[in-house]
């Protein structure tokens, strides 16, 4: 396919241990294309962070082929270009800030990537808006609160233009407000044509996504639409990951004989579906 | 504890000083601390002092939080005072039992502790007037120039850098690691010295451990970023110096001589 922005074939990756090395990633082969909103899901030890670091050269593959806007992550020619395609939002805000100040740590990217400095500037300016955080732009990064942290390295990488974002985790540690926050960004993105990649283990966020692909043991285990993924939440259980609590709401009420359609995902579908009742 | 450090402490006023660029600031308070120890009698720490109270005056900042700084250094301030006081030999003034106190030794004393006050209250002005950003450019521009050094002046401008942002970030770590074991029952106000360096123990450990592992993810982010050294790397902010600048460094430059001047001043005020 031509619109295909990230492509994993055959994909290992181990990690060094002393003398047995730990298989973190078994023969996983994957492609996304330009513009789509994909969840990866796993419980822990499943390979969704190795794989999100494998998108962007943190990590090499042991074996097989990770092309990221048709360049090969192996080759170290392509590592600045393919971290500026591909860029990626981690887990703590905290560990993640370089500069004292919110606009200077917003401008680290660009000024990684050569850019002079108005143009610089502008990219600051207009990140810091994206993420509604321009009045902020003077302040000192431990004054605010991790969802407008975590805010603010969005920003430091919307500045870099990247056509694919990674979010590795990125509201695990934040607060309801902070996630909610962090998501509609993620979507906002998406919207504007950035292809978004969003590991969690957090069910309840990924309803909307296009695509979702559960990790288990280093491998695909599933892949397939949010309706699709749910449909089966007796297999979900078994990888240790729950469903929505809508879903298992829905599921509870079916299974007590009402008359709720499967794959109902959000609360305004659920209520819709109940007062359908008669 | 580690709030109470005025260093890197930043007062914000729209003064000129504030103003100035960072290089001539970081400049004059080299050039001034310089002169602090070639200034060989009290008229020299006169004509120092008045030259910070013009600075402090113009700069808007209340005395109260420049003086704050000697706060920390006061115990050494008085430690200094009182052992040139009492063991500089000399003309005799005062005889108390076996202690003798001599002319050399009042001007010693007196010498020694205004110019403790002025280098610290004179270097606290550098920081009080520049943010800490400002401050690591400048050390960057100024360290790039120095022969040897200048290689590696990205370097060590980003480590300041990254020192200075991760100050509060562990402050508040240490913060909630102590709570944390007191709650567990540590004891850090045990009056037996042995017992109250064995509660540190537990404190720094986990810190140390939370410092190395968030080391590892900035370094990660930071790559992730295109991090890859100074080379090919531009700034947000350019420093360039102004007309305010060259005035500052012709009025510094004068201060100075004027400072230097009072070693040929030969009366003695003790």
């Amino acid at each position: 396919m031509d619109n295909t922005i990230i492509k994993l074939e055959n994909v290992s990756f181990s990690y060094e241990s002393g003398d047995n090395p730990v298989k973190a990633l078994d023969d996983v082969s994957i492609s996304i294309n330009e513009g789509e909103f994909v969840a990866i899901v796993g419980k822990n030890g499943s390979g969704k962070s190795t794989l999100a670091k494998l998108l962007n050269a943190l990590l090499l593959p042991s074996e097989g082929v990770v092309l990221v806007d048709g360049m090969d992550t192996s080759d170290p020619e392509n590592t600045i270009a393919i971290r500026k395609a591909c860029a990626m939002v981690f887990q703590n805000p905290d560990n993640q800030m370089v500069a004292t100040i919110v606009e200077e740590d917003v401008a680290f990217g660009p000024e990684n990537l050569g850019l002079a400095p108005h143009k610089i500037r502008t990219r600051v300016d207009e990140s810091l808006k994206a993420v509604m955080m321009y009045e902020f732009k003077d302040q000192k990064p431990h004054q605010l609160s991790g969802g407008q942290k975590q805010r603010i390295t969005i920003a430091g990488v919307i500045a870099m233009h990247p056509k694919c974002i990674v979010f590795d985790e990125s509201t695990a540690m934040l607060d309801p407000a902070g996630r909610a926050d962090t998501l509609k960004i993620m979507h906002k993105l998406n919207d504007e044509g950035v292809t978004v990649i969003f590991i969690t283990h957090y069910m309840e966020e990924i309803t909307d996504a296009d695509r979702i692909i559960v990790m288990g043991d280093g491998k695909v285990v599933k892949e397939g639409t949010p309706k699709e993924i749910f449909a089966d939440s007796e297999g979900l259980k078994k990888l240790r990951l729950g469903v929505p609590e809508v879903v298992a709401l829905g599921d509870l009420l079916r299974e007590g004989g009402l008359d709720i359609p499967e794959g109902t995902l959000s609360e305004e579908e659920l209520v819709e579906a109940i007062c359908r009742l008669k | 504890m580690i709030k109470d450090v005025v260093i890197g402490q930043y007062y914000p006023t729209d003064s000129v000083i504030h103003k100035l660029d960072p290089r001539t600031k970081i400049m004059a308070t080299l050039l001034y601390i310089v002169f602090l120890f070639l200034a060989s009698n009290i008229w020299g720490y006169f004509a120092a002092m008045f030259f910070l109270i013009v600075v402090v005056i113009i700069s808007k900042i209340p005395v109260g939080y420049v003086l704050r700084g000697i706060k920390g250094v006061v115990f050494i301030i008085l430690m200094t005072l009182v052992f040139n006081l009492l063991w500089t030999p000399g003309e005799a003034l005062y005889t108390i039992g076996p202690v003798t106190i001599t002319r050399e030794g009042v001007s010693a004393s007196i010498n020694m502790a205004l110019r403790l006050v002025l280098l610290i209250s004179g270097t606290s002005m550098m920081t009080l007037t520049t943010p800490t950003i400002q401050l690591t450019d400048g050390m960057e521009a100024l360290i790039k120039k120095v022969p040897f050094l200048g290689k590696v002046s990205h370097e060590i401008s980003m480590m300041m850098s990254i020192a200075l942002r991760f100050i509060p970030t562990l402050t508040e770590e240490l913060d909630r690691i102590m709570k944390a074991q007191k709650s567990r029952g540590a004891d850090f106000e045990s009056k037996n010295i042995v017992k109250r360096v064995k509660g540190y123990v537990p404190l720094l450990v986990p810190l140390f451990v939370s410092a190395f592992q968030r080391a590892n993810d900035l370094a990660m982010a930071m790559e992730a970023r295109c991090y890859h050294g100074g080379e090919g790397r531009t700034r947000l902010k350019i420093l360039r110096y102004e007309k305010r600048d060259r005035i500052a460094y012709a009025v510094v430059l004068f201060a100075m001589a004027g400072i230097f001047a009072t070693r040929f001043i030969t009366y003695r005020l003790i």
